[in-house]
């Protein structure tokens, strides 16, 4: 019996381990992943092309304080030096964005 | 009262363009400033324009203006951290100059005529001075402290603060312009 226990215990813990654990986490994040650095004032890269189920981070590396920000379509809020936000775009179309709070910095994500 | 605007505004583009003119013959001219006195000019241009922006915060009512001013004072801010971080690791200190001595002292002719103004002759006469103060600046960073920093890491922080004075133009023309006094 106390055998029959070590046994499941190790089942268990390799269970635990197994990549079909990790299935569904896997599953949910298909898609590919593209960040956008934010430097120099400047979205690099200005236009960026993704599909639905995709992921974009967009990351801050700036000394000031930056935002992605497409009106009614995503907003990362305020990003200081080297933070990062991920959006997962759920709406297809062109959305030109920019940085609430330097209004001439000008980006563009496009949603297949 | 325009004409007085308008030469104290021109005085001070004046003042920076000052700095452009002694970088005529960059490398070479006597009167080029060192690397203590780059930090010194830096320093004080960006604490004027915290000033000014601080004093439009307190005065302006126009939301263009004041979120225009907010970002200067912040932005500025960070700057001058920057600078002051990398001074420290050059070993270098700041030093006067006769640029940033007449930076200061232009500075408190514009700082009286800003405390003076009030309502839309306030907030025409801060962005009108942005506008030129941050062409000036851009084109002393451009045609003069940076062919004179001697210190590889101070050139590249200033080729690096570029892109900052740029965007803070383009902003002050933007508001200037009217295309954000409007989102009240």
């Amino acid at each position: 019996m106390p055998s029959r226990i070590i046994m499941s215990a190790i089942i268990l813990a390799l269970a635990a381990l197994s990549p079909i654990h990790s299935a569904p986490a896997d599953a949910k994040s298909a898609g590919k992943t593209y960040t956008v650095l934010i430097k120099g004032f400047a979205f690099v890269p200005a236009r960026l092309e993704v599909e639905v189920g995709d992921t974009v981070i967009w990351k801050n590396l700036d000394i000031v304080p930056h935002t992605a920000t497409a009106k009614k379509v995503f907003d990362s809020k305020k990003l200081d030096t080297g933070q990062s936000w991920s959006y997962l775009p759920t709406k297809r179309g062109n959305h030109p964005y920019t940085c609430l709070y330097h209004p001439t910095m000008a980006g563009e994500l496009v949603v297949k | 009262m325009t004409k007085t605007l308008i030469s104290s505004v021109a005085a001070a583009a004046v003042l920076l363009t000052g700095i452009f003119i002694i970088g005529a013959s960059p490398a070479k001219a006597a009167d080029a400033p060192t690397d203590p006195q780059i930090v010194g000019i830096v320093l004080a241009a960006d604490q004027i324009d915290i000033d000014y922006g601080k004093i439009a915060l307190a005065k302006s009512k126009n939301k263009g203006v004041r979120d225009f001013a907010q970002r200067m004072v912040t932005d500025h801010s960070a700057v001058q951290n920057s600078v002051i971080g990398l001074a420290s690791k050059l070993n270098v200190t700041a030093e006067d100059s006769g640029v940033s001595t007449s930076l200061k002292s232009g500075a408190v002719d514009i700082t009286a005529k800003l405390n003076s103004l009030k309502g839309k002759e306030f907030d025409k006469f801060y962005i009108d001075n942005e506008v030129s103060y941050h062409k000036a600046v851009t084109d002393a960073v451009a045609d003069v402290l940076i062919p004179n920093a001697q210190n590889a890491e101070l050139k590249s922080a200033l080729e690096g603060a570029q892109p900052l004075f740029l965007k803070h133009l383009e902003h002050a023309r933007l508001v200037q312009s009217g295309g954000e006094m409007s989102h009240k």
